[in-house]
């Protein structure tokens, strides 16, 4: 169904992931949170990975970090530089964990354990991941994360519940960091803050990348934030990834309907129009309709689309997308351009 | 402030002395509304047991003016509160003329020692346990022992006492069928004497921990299954600790802190459940003394005892309270 | 019908509680149908000392009571005495946590401190002082009301929780604005919010009250003259029966008693799993 990844030049990817799916055995069914997704992540490089909630964001972060439990199972490949994590043993997983891959929690608020203090949180990823570590290097490295992360180092004798929203979530970056992993996956850091905290707590994440050539996946749903933090943007739907490409030529000329919804829902300040949201809910993924899983909100819908899966096409370089639309002459933009033409006022300034 | 944090529970603690003793004094006058001293004398000489008739006048006497029985009831009041405040508990009906006070010393140690011993290792072991059954990377096998545990939980002790006495104190005769130490013995300090009360002490102790084990290991179990549902144990595995580092320093960790308070909370019951399990055993500790007392009409001992109590578990209550914030950083009693 | 048998499967432990219940009513139904409880359950009414036997099914006590019979009246009495105090308790605790909780301000402090300073007080030996104190005129109806008098605290402490979180809930600001009163929004829209909570407390103050009913009478503090199962166990202890190797006179009340709490605790986790569908699956 997939097609080829497209090869890139440039250095060889630090992140590869190959059809992963993820499913769910539940009682109602199978039901498949996480459906043949491939992508590939450059050193350095700063991915985005937006959907509405329930479109397997969530659960695609985790299963690259192979935390997926029972009823849950992962099929498919993750490959982080040579090392298979899908293929590995449990140890061998565990010491990969914020070793080879790193993670900055959804929920800041509450992943720290509330009755340790902050010293120990951060000491236990030094001391499991490199046992050898002498004491007074362990101390060193944590005064030394806490100062990358814009925190003074007595932090480290407080409580969880003695920080503010921001220093908890400094501190998680503080623990993705510490062992200089490849890749971190980013879960909507921010969520839980407010925009000036946000603001403050993505720059810092951006200027560690940069300086420790971190390859980032953020996830959110924030197509704002997308647009100034990522160079790569992917748009996952009911599980499966409806588009990924560039950030700039993703906004600029989308090829699946879903992310031109995405787009144009964003208020910006030149639209005086109405915030436009999407129409519909995600489909619940235990009946899932046929065809593309899409076609039940996606205005442009043909007659084939409920008939043939679209297949995944490319785009130009690292552009790719599974649409149907593809295929018709014009694709997308005509479509577009075309009902702007007939019915102006349903597109309410939207391109003015 | 941490000081007037300490200021505010002492003042609930006399509240619950002051409570405890007004209810002492209101009941026995509320129920009877003529005298009490009296006519409880006269039912005690009339069953014929317990005291003899020789002290009758006296003790009647003695407690008129102990209790100022003659002077307005405000002022009866506050020499009662004053006395119980110093625990001058009054003498004792039956076994004129000790005091109630020398009565609950002598069977103090027995009841504290069952109590004391059974409560920490039926915790201990629950506790333990109660985390492993909910560990899903635990042995299976754990998991069927719920219904066994369930079904002694719901068992009140001296029900289990019961059984226990039957079939290993009477059939298999492993362990004497009551009391505290062999009828005939010296109590004295050798390790002979000690052996053989600890002997008389495993029966006791077993029904108690047996029957209040299965309701720490439940208690457990449903606080860790809820804590595996935290972010922070998620964020844990993110971070990939090993399993035996996310079990006791994540899970048990944050499990412990309501367990403890369950403890406490469950003290009065632990005790009243003793004193039942005491009763069953013939075992010399405080709730014999207080069976006997209310088999014997000794109205000064059943009050006596019951103010005591509620005093010591206060007290008790007032010690964890105060050493809580030593397992939860989170309470600092500040404002 | 089959559908209830069907959740029955999913929550096996509100299955297992119903059973043994079932089986309670058979056991009770079968003495019924067999004893005239007003005589057999009584001293003298059977020879004394009798082990169980096809004429004496559950055998005789040393005061010539007839097991069976005693264990007839005694479920039901000590159920009674249970369902008594707890609807009580239950009844008197919802009123005063909704009252706190509703009006909240100094009302809600009162309470509040009130109950935080009971519960410190364990609840069975305060409950020892007011059943001595009124011994003489003990009977049924007057120790479930006596163990009533402490059983509301608990209920009140966690009817006035779940009504403070139900309070800030949108469909209850939205009745407040439609011009709802206390009255009509207290029983309109709370109520039906908290009947399956409301249930499954029950069943909590009901094991509460029939555990202080079985410790009072197992101290000498119930009615001495009536059959009920706290009686029982105070007599075998009286009487020294195990020592003598009467086993049965013991075995029937343990037994009934035993039912009757895992029966209980069943129900009472079974309907919780019913109220609070977030732990559904769980237990």
């Amino acid at each position: 169904m997939t097609a080829a990844v497209p090869s890139r030049e440039g250095p060889a990817p630090v992140l590869r992931v190959e059809d992963l799916c993820v499913d769910y055995f539940t009682d109602a069914g199978r039901l498949r949170a996480c459906d043949q997704v491939s992508f590939e992540l450059g050193p350095g490089q700063r991915l985005g990975l937006v959907g509405e909630s329930g479109s397997g964001k969530s659960t695609m972060a985790l299963a690259l970090m192979r935390m997926i439990k029972p009823p849950g199972k992962i099929a498919g490949r993750v490959f982080v530089g040579d090392d298979e994590l899908t293929s590995m043993d449990d140890n061998a997983i565990r010491s990969a964990r914020m070793r080879l891959i790193g993670m900055v929690p959804q929920a800041a608020m509450s992943a720290l354990n509330p009755v340790i203090r902050i010293r120990a949180q951060i000491a236990d990823v030094l001391q499991v991941h490199e046992p050898a570590m002498p004491d007074a290097q362990v101390k060193a490295r944590i005064a030394e994360v806490l100062e990358a992360v814009e925190l003074r180092p007595e932090v480290a004798n407080l409580y969880p519940h003695e920080l503010s929203g921001g220093m908890k979530q400094r501190v998680c970056i503080a623990i993705a960091v510490a062992l200089r992993p490849k890749v971190i996956i980013a879960d909507e850091p921010t969520s839980a803050l407010d925009v000036i905290v946000q603001r403050q707590v993505m720059d810092t994440i951006g200027r560690l990348q940069r300086e420790m050539n971190i390859a980032v996946i953020l996830i959110g749903h924030d197509m704002g934030l997308m647009a100034q933090f990522v160079d790569r943007l992917s748009v996952m739907y009911a599980g499966k990834l409806a588009e990924i490409g560039p950030t700039g030529e993703l906004f600029a000329r989308p090829t699946h309907p879903y992310t031109h919804m995405l787009i144009s829902s964003l208020p910006t300040l030149g639209k005086k129009g109405v915030f436009r949201g999407i129409p519909g809910i995600t489909p619940s993924l235990l009946s899932l309709p046929s065809g593309c899983y899409f076609r039940t909100r996606c205005p442009y819908a043909m007659p084939i689309c409920s008939e043939v899966t679209p297949a995944q096409q490319a785009h130009g370089t690292d552009h790719r997308s599974s649409c149907h639309l593809s295929n018709v002459e014009g694709g997308l933009t005509g479509r577009i351009a075309a009902e702007a033409a007939s019915v102006p006022d349903a597109r309410m300034g939207g391109f003015s | 402030m941490r000081l007037s944090y300490v200021a505010q529970r002492v003042l609930l603690l006399f509240a619950t002395m002051w409570m405890a003793a007004s209810v002492n004094f209101v009941l026995p006058r509320l129920a009877t509304g003529r005298d009490p001293i009296r006519e409880r004398i006269i039912a005690e000489s009339a069953r014929g047991g317990g005291a003899t008739n020789i002290g009758i006048n006296e003790m009647i006497a003695e407690y008129r003016v102990q209790f100022g029985l003659d002077e307005p009831l405000p002022k009866q009041y506050v020499t009662y509160l004053w006395n119980t405040l110093r625990f001058d508990l009054g003498k004792s009906l039956s076994n004129y003329p000790k005091t109630v006070i020398g009565l609950i010393t002598e069977a103090l140690p027995w009841t504290l020692g069952i109590v004391t011993f059974s409560t920490i290792t039926s915790f201990t072991l629950g506790t333990i346990f109660g985390a492993l059954i909910a560990w899903p990377r635990a042995p299976r096998v754990l998991s069927y022992t719920v219904p066994i545990l369930l079904t002694f939980s719901a068992v009140p002790f001296y029900i289990l006492g019961l059984i226990l006495i039957y079939f290993f104190a009477f059939q298999l005769k492993w362990f004497p069928i009551g009391g505290g130490y062999p009828i005939g013995t010296i109590p004295s300090f050798s390790l002979a004497f000690m052996g053989k009360l600890a002997y008389h002490a495993i029966l006791p102790s077993l029904s108690m921990i047996l029957a209040s084990t299965g309701g720490w290991a439940l208690g457990m179990r449903g606080m860790m299954v809820t804590i595996q549902g935290e972010d922070y144990m998620n964020y844990a595995e993110a971070k990939g600790l090993p399993d035996s580092r996310i079990f006791f320093g994540y899970a048990v960790r944050n499990a412990m802190l309501p367990q403890t308070t369950g403890l406490a909370l469950s003290l009065g019951y632990l005790v009243a459940g003793a004193g039942l399990v005491e009763v069953v055993f013939g075992y010399p500790g405080i709730g014999s003394l207080l069976g006997d007392a209310i088999s014997k009409f000794d109205y000064t001992t059943i009050y006596g005892i019951v103010f005591f109590l509620i005093v010591s578990l206060g007290v008790v209550l007032f010690i964890i309270d105060l050493l809580y914030p030593l397992i939860d950083p989170r309470i600092t009693y500040e404002q | 019908m089959s559908g209830f048998l069907k959740y029955l499967r999913r929550n096996p432990s509100l299955g297992v509680g119903i059973f043994m219940f079932a089986l309670l009513v058979v056991f009770v139904g079968i003495g019924y149908m067999k004893y005239d409880i007003s005589k057999a359950a009584y001293p003298l009414s059977a020879p004394a000392n009798k082990p169980p036997s096809l004429q004496y099914p559950l055998g005789t006590d040393s005061q010539g009571r007839e097991l069976y019979a005693v264990m007839t009246a005694g479920t039901i009495l000590t159920l009674r005495i249970g369902f008594t105090a707890g609807l009580i308790g239950l009844i008197i605790g919802t009123v005063l946590g909704f009252v706190a909780a509703y009006f909240r301000g100094w009302v809600d402090v009162l309470i509040k401190s009130l109950v935080d300073i009971l519960l410190t007080i364990p609840g069975l030996l305060v409950l020892v002082i007011i059943a001595a104190a009124t011994r003489q005129a003990m009977n049924i109806n007057l120790l479930a009301l006596i163990i009533a008098s402490l059983a509301w605290m608990g209920p009140t402490r966690n009817i006035r929780a779940q009504v403070l979180s139900l309070r800030e809930r949108p469909f209850l600001q939205a009745a407040r604005l439609s011009g709802m009163n206390s009255f009509e929004i207290i029983f309109l829209e709370l109520m039906p919010n908290l009947l399956p909570y409301l249930a499954a407390s029950l069943v909590g103050s009901v094991t509460g009250g029939i555990f202080a009913s079985l410790g009072l009478e197992a101290l000498g503090l119930g009615a001495m003259r009536e059959p009920t199962l706290g009686m029982t166990i105070y007599w075998v202890i009286y009487y020294s029966a195990l020592l003598k190797g009467m086993w049965w006179w013991a075995l029937a009340p343990v037994t009934v008693i035993v039912v009757i709490f895992v029966g209980l605790f069943s129900i009472g986790a079974g309907l919780d799993e019913l109220a609070n569908p977030r732990t559904r699956r769980v237990v």
